[in-house]
């Protein structure tokens, strides 16, 4: 009889060993995902940012006189300019959301250039225009899709850190583990795909 | 003995079974033509130029027409369904899609990580505007269709750059990985414990001995019930995808024995590529 008990209380403890070891690799796997899934956002806001110089010269070259809102463009461009991204950030609310901020004004500055463009049909017609208007486009579509990969990878990261067992193995093995950041999402960004045929 | 074994079966099964969170058409050859825009012989001519294509550049092009974009924007279902079906190669993500939604009236030509410096978002919305959406506007969607992938095929010629690196390995494969070892260490280590306890005389020596014999049989016991298990869920998935519907990614790997990968039935299969979201839209 006790080796009975003796032999299933081995087993039980191997299962929850192995359980556990097989978590330990999880959290920093989960995080360089999520690091890695930030620096692509990160590089599609750029990429976007670089647009705007050319974007505003070509603008300007038909509509000079519309110097507000090509100077919300400018603007709101340096100010993400200004704020260099670290891993950090992906734990502080406060930097992570001066961030999205930052990127938001952009963001909306653009909406009303585009708003603005359409009243100039040269402007619309013009090859370079048209050329850096597709760019604009996809690089919009780049950072939506970018956006999305980084949500889902902080939530998979983030619920490791929070069930169980992956919150017993960070107690015990990643004490400096913290749940991390995540984007606010957009109305456009909250319908997850869920395509059924 | 026979009780751990049958656990440790029922552990493989599950771990082996693959997740299937969507569901999307399948990828029955390089043309899908689920909105019938296409006659067989066109389908079959644009067929060969795709392949002759991914033959001479390894880049894969894949033309779609669907009937519904389900309710969400073209962009949207577009990079969904190019990384669903994995279309380009693992290390290149060189895969196009070229979708046409008759229906909701949007096409998109999506352009995978790897090709997004050849194949950039001007001159996809180029090909849109100047080949495709004027034969679309008369209605003629085949000769759309057909003027779009040639001219996709032409800006494609010849090159194709890396410009992004290759998707990350995922938590899923290294899990089910540990969950074979852990099997097999439960079963190991109890069926040592066992034989070291149950003992009435003999020697330490003998007995561990046997014990990791026995041990061992076992191991290869449930190697073996692992394979057949295998076997049975690629049985299961094979005739899944024949019934129609498709798994995602297919089934695990189990100590090595299967073989994950997408639907690789009617002899095209996407390569492992994935895509970002560039490429470019168009409507009429």
């Amino acid at each position: 009889m006790q080796k009975i008990i003796l032999g299933v209380v081995g087993v039980i403890v191997a299962l929850i060993a192995i359980v556990i070891v097989s978590h330990i690799n999880n959290i920093p796997t989960l995080d360089e995902n999520v690091k890695a899934k930030f620096s692509q956002v990160d590089n599609q806001y750029k990429r976007r940012a670089d647009l705007v110089p050319n974007l505003v010269a070509t603008v300007k070259g038909y509509a000079s006189h519309e110097k507000d809102v090509l100077t919300q463009v400018t603007e709101a461009r340096a100010k993400v300019g200004q704020m260099n991204l670290t891993p950090q950030m992906l734990n502080d609310p406060k930097a992570f959301a001066q961030f999205e901020a930052n990127q938001g004004a952009l963001s909306s500055a653009l909406s009303r250039l585009m708003v603005v463009v359409e009243r100039y049909p040269e402007l619309k017609a013009d090859k370079n225009f048209q050329a850096l208007q597709s760019q604009l486009e996809g690089t919009e579509n780049r950072i939506s899709v970018a956006r999305k990969d980084y949500i889902a990878a902080v939530q998979k990261y983030n619920l490791e850190l929070r069930t169980v067992p992956g919150r017993w193995v960070a107690a015990i093995f990643y004490p400096e583990a913290e749940v991390k950041e995540n984007f606010t999402a957009t109305p456009q960004e909250q319908s997850v795909p869920k395509v059924e045929f | 003995m026979r009780f751990f074994l049958k656990i440790a079966l029922l552990f493989s099964l599950l771990s082996s079974l693959a997740v299937a969170d969507l569901t999307f058409p399948k990828l029955t050859g390089r043309v899908v033509d689920n909105a019938s825009l296409l006659s067989s012989s066109q389908e079959q001519q644009l067929t060969q130029l795709l392949k002759a294509h991914e033959d001479k550049t390894t880049n894969q092009v894949v033309v779609v027409t669907l009937p519904s974009l389900q309710g969400y924007t073209i962009e949207e279902y577009g990079v969904e369904l190019g990384r669903h079906w994995r279309i380009g190669q693992k290390e290149k993500n060189n895969g196009i899609l070229l979708i046409v939604a008759p229906n909701e009236r949007k096409v998109r030509i999506e352009v995978g990580y790897g090709l997004e410096g050849t194949l950039t978002d001007k001159i996809a919305h180029d090909i849109i505007q100047e080949k495709i959406l004027p034969a679309f506007k008369r209605g003629k969607y085949d000769q759309g269709i057909e003027n779009g992938t040639s001219a996709i095929v032409q800006a494609l010629d010849g090159e194709y750059q890396v410009t992004r690196a290759a998707k990350t390995t995922t938590h899923h494969k290294s899990g089910s990985d540990f969950i074979t070892v852990g099997i097999i260490a439960i079963i190991f280590l109890s069926i040592v414990i066992e034989s070291l306890l149950s003992g009435k005389s003999s020697s330490t020596r003998f007995k561990v001995a046997a014990a990791i014999s026995t041990g061992l049989a076992a191991i290869a016991y449930f190697i073996f019930f692992s394979f057949v298990a295998s076997i049975v869920v690629w049985i299961f998935s094979f005739m899944q995808i024949m019934l129609g519907g498709s798994t995602t990614g297919g089934y695990s790997s189990s100590g090595g024995f299967s073989s994950g990968g997408g639907s690789s039935f009617g002899g095209f299969s996407g390569g492992g590529g994935s895509f970002g979201g560039g490429g470019a839209s168009g409507s009429w």
